[in-house]
C-alpha cells in the first residue's frame, strides 16, 4: 500500500512531522528525502510516525538513522546482482570493512569530526555514527559524499567492499 | 524455492557476526540448516510452530503481506533471540536479520522490513548469493 495511495491528511501529516524534524535541527535535504520517500513507501511512513510520537533522544536518533538507511535503500532503481561471498570470507570481509571505516574516521576526526561531517553532508549525525560503527558492506554514494565533503582522494574512499 | 541472500541479509550478518552475536558454529548448526528449510517451504512440520515461524505484523498489527518471520531462541553462547524477516515470493528472500530487544526496535526493525518487501517486488535490491 503507498501512501500516496492514501488521504491527502497523510500527507500533510508528513509535511508537519518534516516541519518538526527541520525545528529540530535536522538538515533540510535529509527532511524533504524523508517525507518524499514517506510518500512512497508505508515503513517509512511508519518511522516518521514513530519519530513524532517518541520522546526518547537516543530512540528517536535510531529512527533518523533508520529513515536514512532507507533512503538510501530506496533510491537504488533495479536490482543488482552483488558479489558472491563464500561463507568462510565473511570473517575477514567483516574486518576488512572495520579496518576502512576506522582508518576514514580517523580522517573524519581530523577534519572537525563527526558534527561537522554532518553539517557539510547533509547526512544526519546518529546515520554518521551508525556508518562508522557498523560492519555492513558502505554505500558507494556515502563514500563519495563524505570524500566531497573533506576533500578527500578516491583512493582514500577505495574499498572493494562497497555497494 | 531458491533461498536468496539480499544485500541487506547480508550486512546484518556481519554486523551480528562483528558484534559476536552469532558465532559460525550457530550458524553451522542452527541457522543454516533450518533456513534451508525453505527450500521446501511448507513441508517441513516446524513451519507450523509459531515459535518458529509466524507471520509478520506491524505496529499497528497489520499483516505485512508477503511477510514472515523465522525465529530462534536461545541462540549459541549468548543466548540471543535472533529474527530473520523473510519475504516470501517465488523465492524465498533474507532479509535484514535482528537480535530481538524491546518493543519500539522491534517496530523500527519491521517497518523496514515492509519497505524492504516493497522494493523487492518493485525489482529494486542486491542479490549477494543463494543457499
Amino acid at each position: 500500500m503507498k501512501v500516496s495511495a492514501l488521504k491527502s491528511d497523510y500527507k500533510v501529516e508528513l509535511m508537519e512531522i518534516g516541519s518538526a524534524m527541520y525545528k529540530k535541527g535536522l538538515p533540510s535535504s535529509f527532511v524533504a528525502a524523508a517525507v518524499e520517500t514517506a510518500f512512497e513507501f508505508e515503513g517509512v511512513y511508519d518511522l516518521m510516525k514513530m519519530w513524532s510520537e517518541e520522546t526518547d533522544k537516543k530512540e528517536r536518533d535510531e529512527v533518523i538513522a533508520d529513515i536514512q538507511d532507507l533512503i538510501d535503500d530506496c533510491a537504488q532503481k533495479e536490482k543488482v546482482e552483488g558479489t558472491y561471498i563464500r561463507f568462510d570470507d565473511l570473517e575477514s570481509i567483516a574486518k576488512n570493512i572495520r579496518q576502512f571505516k576506522d582508518n576514514l574516521r580517523l580522517e573524519v576526526d581530523n577534519k572537525g569530526g563527526l558534527g561537522n561531517l554532518a553539517k557539510i553532508t547533509g547526512i544526519p549525525q546518529p546515520s554518521l555514527s551508525r556508518f562508522f560503527n557498523s560492519a555492513s558492506m558502505p554505500r558507494r554514494n556515502m563514500l563519495v559524499k563524505i570524500a566531497r565533503a573533506l576533500n578527500l582522494s578516491q583512493v582514500q574512499i577505495a574499498t572493494e567492499w562497497s555497494k | 524455492m531458491d533461498v536468496v541472500i539480499t544485500q541487506w541479509a547480508l550486512d546484518s550478518y556481519l554486523d551480528l557476526k562483528h558484534g559476536n552475536k552469532i558465532d559460525d558454529q550457530a550458524y553451522k548448526t542452527t541457522i543454516r540448516p533450518e533456513v534451508l528449510l525453505l527450500k521446501t517451504y511448507p513441508a517441513d512440520p516446524r513451519f507450523k510452530n509459531s515459535k518458529f515461524w509466524s507471520i509478520a505484523t506491524d505496529r499497528s498489527n497489520n499483516r505485512i503481506p508477503d511477510g514472515y518471520k523465522m525465529k530462534w531462541h536461545n541462540l549459541g553462547n549468548g543466548k540471543i533471540q535472533l529474527r530473520l524477516p523473510v519475504g516470501m515470493f517465488t523465492d524465498a528472500m533474507l532479509c535484514e536479520a535482528y537480535v530481538k530487544g524491546n518493543a519500539k526496535e522491534e517496530q523500527r526493525k519491521i517497518a523496514k522490513f515492509k519497505t524492504h518487501l516493497e522494493l523487492i517486488r518493485r525489482g529494486q535490491f542486491i542479490e549477494c548469493g543463494r543457499l
